[in-house]
């Protein structure tokens, strides 16, 4: 047996990927990252309001969503002391646009950074039009991808690391003018995506029901599918075809599960963390600790986002392809037009006349509770647990997206990505299903 | 302007042309190198792609004709030498003290702030390559983004003016400078004059500065004021004498609009 | 020192002499003009008002006592040596020059009303407060005194002082008044200094 090491780059932060070759198949794969932060616990004995400041931090790309699940739990920790949280339909609104535009320019970066360039190459192509900070391509995905950001900072402030949510609510009070804004900014994005990525309108798009439909468009989502399917790649990285997404957006309300095509109630309090092999325990050789769901692995993400919520075309892709890479990274990519449509209708509704903010009227100091937050970050569910005593956080527990998709199980029970690299045949290919993925090694290794 | 003047030779996440052992192996000289994160000389604590991160540092800096540092963990160690502080600080400092990774190093530049704005970055870099004059501050900081203090632009100046604090979060009116911690009048930076991506900042959505680009950032209790006798620090250069009687004076005064919405639609 | 700024402070001066012996009511302005020696008329040059001049007083006696107290912030000392400087300079001032503080006990915390417009909240006090609060901020900061409203410190601070002044002119305290000045200050530190956690 042969061991080799493959470094995972251009990723957020840094991973490493060691296979077991095994009659030039891959028989096991360990996923490493190896630089820790400590997130958790310099949050510790401090006052819990700093969580919303500090999680942000734990990741430059998904940073909207850490400030959302630390809201989320804190919230959580009031309502389970008995005090009651009233969120105006207009802070909701604005909380979930900000989590929609951080999801749609993450989108964009991955299949623009991680996804096209592999692409072309699997295609021989030149690939000089995405190349960073010169191709063409690229230069308009970065417009797009700032221009969404504006959108969002109107009522967040900055992206990365804006500080709007508090107890209660949103900082930010908009003008009607700020909203106009913002949807002009949304607009311009939706023709760049429209233009670029899917070659026909989004609300065309969002109807299809059949990948075949797809190939009447023209776009780089086009292309994407005939590439893979070409190459014969479309049923590469099939994993346990098992989807897990807690939801908490207009999309979805409740948690849910989706094993195949079976949707079914899941309950956050099954949610467990496994140390396997983690540096926290023996001979653990990674910083990422499992995510798992009454002992088993699940996947989340968009594709187990689009699977619970039956979208027609992503399950038609999983009739033929099941959870493969194909499979998943349309769904990705799918879920942008979802995101921009989505965002749309929010600022719509949005009435400046609600109250942003109602803060307890509780003194921060009596708060003793614990809570539980999440929400749907790009790369899956991200869930927040805080322990407070006094207004200070006793523990802090943070479980990211990549915990549950890259997490590492053992031989006989590997974690979802390892699974969907075993049986692989070449190092490249072992990239991309991990490309499609979208890895964020920051994430895991708070 | 910034892909016409600069070439990115290797980038961690982005799609460039060398990878970091081509960096490592060739004896060329680069112009600029970034770091981002804070910094320790323990293997332990941090390496990247197999290499020390003290050996990484040692090879690429002295290929540098300057050393950029971008963000508050590069300048000062950040959020992340809360873990430990005797082993992780930034380039040139530990949190306020002189001494990092470096104790001195003429090449670092810092570009503090949690994140650092990208205009701060593309400037200075433009600045260098031009040849035009960079000035300094104590932490070596370009002065020209941070002389200003975040207070400086800031929608909510007239309420810090007449002391009127604000009643609560998610409203046009109020400062936040008595109750909710904010740093705007004691941080150095120029939030306020060019706005976070071309359209707002922190203190314009009515949350506080947090003064992200000090040294002492995170502070603890970030969303507290830090009073001594319910007394608040001053804005940063001014006397306690010049601040406390202006602002007891200033608070002796009920303004009658600035306790009013500011767009009040029944009137 | 111009003649004009030289004359209205001897007008000063001579005001708060006047309304410390007579009263406040019972001294007219022609009183302060006729002790001056000056026109009345003339004396209308300097002040338009009794309100005017009212005001002014209470400004001109802030200073004083604010000075005296800049004075000691200014002194390389700890909280508790401070408290000492202060409570015996202005008992000190109590003695030697009680008009100062008669004005402020007696007629600016009585007549609210001359003093409604034109000395609203700290307004004219500005000078004096402002070197309390230095006092206060800088004592807490270096950990010698608890931290607590600002108000209930000061107010422990100068109603206990203030009231001292008030029963030494009463002529009901047993014994001349500098003499309490320790007492008076170990009193105020201990009920101002950080107690050590039990």
């Amino acid at each position: 047996m042969k061991i080799t090491k493959e470094i995972i780059q251009k990723i957020e932060g840094e991973a490493t990927l060691e296979l077991e070759w095994e009659n030039n198949k891959i028989d096991y794969a360990k996923i490493k990252f190896l630089n820790f932060r400590g997130i958790e616990k310099i949050l510790e004995n401090r006052p819990f309001l700093d969580a919303l400041l500090i999680t942000p931090r734990v990741c430059g790309i998904c940073n909207t969503s850490h400030i959302i699940a630390s809201i989320n739990a804190i919230e959580n920790a009031y309502v389970n002391m008995g005090i009651k949280i009233d969120i105006t339909k207009k802070a909701k609104r604005i909380r979930e646009f900000a989590l929609n535009a951080e999801k749609i320019q993450n989108h964009i970066k991955w299949l623009y950074f991680s996804i096209l360039p592999e692409i072309l190459k699997i295609n021989g192509e030149d690939e000089s039009s995405i190349r960073a900070f010169e191709g063409k391509e690229w230069i308009k995905s970065q417009k797009a991808c700032a221009t969404i950001l504006k959108a969002m900072s109107i009522f967040t402030g900055q992206w990365p690391h804006g500080s709007f949510c508090m107890v209660g609510g949103v900082t930010c009070d908009p003008t009607q003018g700020d909203i106009y804004e913002s949807m002009r900014y949304i607009e311009e994005v939706e023709e760049f995506c429209e233009k670029e990525i899917f070659g026909l309108s989004l609300d065309e798009f969002i109807s299809f029901e059949t990948s075949i439909q797809i190939k009447s468009t023209n776009g780089n989502l086009k292309k994407i599918l005939e590439v893979l399917v070409d190459k014969n790649l479309n049923h590469m990285g099939k994993s346990y075809d098992r989807f897990i997404s807690f939801g908490n957006n207009s999309s979805l309300k409740n948690p849910k599960k989706c094993e195949a095509t079976r949707v079914l109630n899941a309950d956050i309090n099954y949610v467990g963390e496994s140390l396997l092999n983690s540096f926290f325990e023996p001979n653990g050789y990674t910083y990422s600790k499992s995510a798992i769901y009454k002992n088993r692995y699940y996947e989340t993400g968009p594709i187990a986002r689009m699977m619970i919520i039956k979208n027609p075309l992503i399950r038609d892709l999983h009739k033929r392809n099941k959870d493969s890479i194909l499979t998943r990274i349309i769904a990705r990519i799918s879920e942008i037009a979802h995101l921009i449509l989505k965002s749309k209708n929010l600022l719509k509704k949005i009435d400046i006349y609600q109250k942003s903010c109602i803060s307890p009227n509780i003194p921060y100091d009596s708060l003793t509770s614990v809570g539980v937050g999440y929400c749907e970050a790009a790369r899956g569910s991200l869930i927040h647990k805080v322990e407070i005593k006094q207004g200070i956080i006793k523990s802090y527990d943070i479980i990211t997206p990549t915990v549950w998709n890259l997490g590492n199980g053992s031989r006989e029970n590997p974690a979802v990505a390892q699974k969907a690299i075993m049986g692989l045949t070449s190092p490249n290919d072992a990239d991309l299903v991990f490309k499609a993925f979208d890895v964020c090694a920051v994430c895991t290794t708070q | 302007m910034f892909s016409k003047v600069f070439k990115i030779l290797h980038h961690p996440q982005i799609n460039t042309p060398y990878s970091l052992e081509d960096i490592l192996k060739t004896d060329a000289k680069v112009d600029f190198l970034v770091i981002e994160g804070a910094l320790s000389r323990s293997e332990k604590i941090l390496s990247r792609f197999g290499y020390s991160f003290k050996d990484i540092l040692d090879i690429l800096s002295k290929k540098a004709k300057y050393i950029i540092c971008a963000g508050s963990c590069a300048s000062f160690g950040g959020i992340f030498r809360l873990q430990n502080e005797a082993k992780i600080f930034g380039a040139l400092f530990s949190g306020k003290e002189k001494g990092g990774f470096w104790f001195n190093n003429s090449k670092v530049i810092n570009i503090s702030g949690c994140p650092m704005h990208p205009r701060w970055f593309v400037e200075t870099l433009l600045k260098l390559h031009y040849g035009d004059k960079l000035s300094l501050d104590e932490y070596r900081r370009p002065k020209e983004v941070y002389s200003y203090l975040v207070h400086h632009g800031c929608l909510r100046n007239e309420y810090f003016e007449w002391k009127v604090d604000c009643k609560d979060y998610g409203e046009k009116e109020g400062c936040l400078f008595y109750e909710h911690g904010c740093q705007g009048p004691m941080t150095h930076a120029n939030c306020n004059k060019i706005l976070w991506n071309s359209v707002s900042s922190k203190t314009r959505v009515g949350s506080a500065c947090f003064g992200c680009t000090e040294f002492d950032f995170p502070r603890l209790a970030l969303y507290e004021t830090k009073k001594h006798m319910s007394l608040p620090s001053a804005p940063y250069g001014i006397s306690k004498r010049a601040y406390y009687s202006l602002a007891g004076v200033a608070k002796g005064f009920k303004i009658e609009r600035l306790e009013k919405r500011l767009i009040d639609e029944n009137n | 020192m111009d003649k004009k700024t030289k004359k209205t402070e001897l007008i000063l001066e001579t005001s708060l002499l006047l309304f410390s012996q007579k009263g406040f009511y019972a001294t007219t302005m022609p009183d302060i003009a006729k002790k001056m020696n000056m026109s009345v008329g003339n004396f209308y040059n300097y002040f338009s008002s009794k309100e005017s001049l009212a005001q002014e007083l209470i400004r001109y006696s802030s200073d004083k006592v604010g000075a005296m107290i800049r004075s000691v912030n200014e002194e390389d000392c700890d909280s508790k040596e401070k408290i000492e400087k202060i409570v015996s300079l202005y008992f000190k001032l109590a003695v030697e020059k009680p008009q100062y503080l008669d004005y402020f006990l007696r007629v600016y915390l009585a007549n609210k009303e001359i003093f409604k417009d034109g000395c609203e909240g700290m307004v004219c006090v500005a000078s004096f407060v402002t070197e309390m609060m230095i006092f206060f901020e800088d004592g807490v900061r270096k950990g010698e005194l608890r931290d607590q409203n600002f108000f209930s410190a000061f107010g422990l601070f100068m109603g206990y002082l203030g009231g001292f002044v008030f029963l030494n002119g009463e002529n009901i305290l047993d014994n001349n008044l500098e003499s309490f000045s320790k007492d008076v200050a170990f009193n105020i530190y201990q009920a101002l200094k950080v107690h050590e956690a039990s």
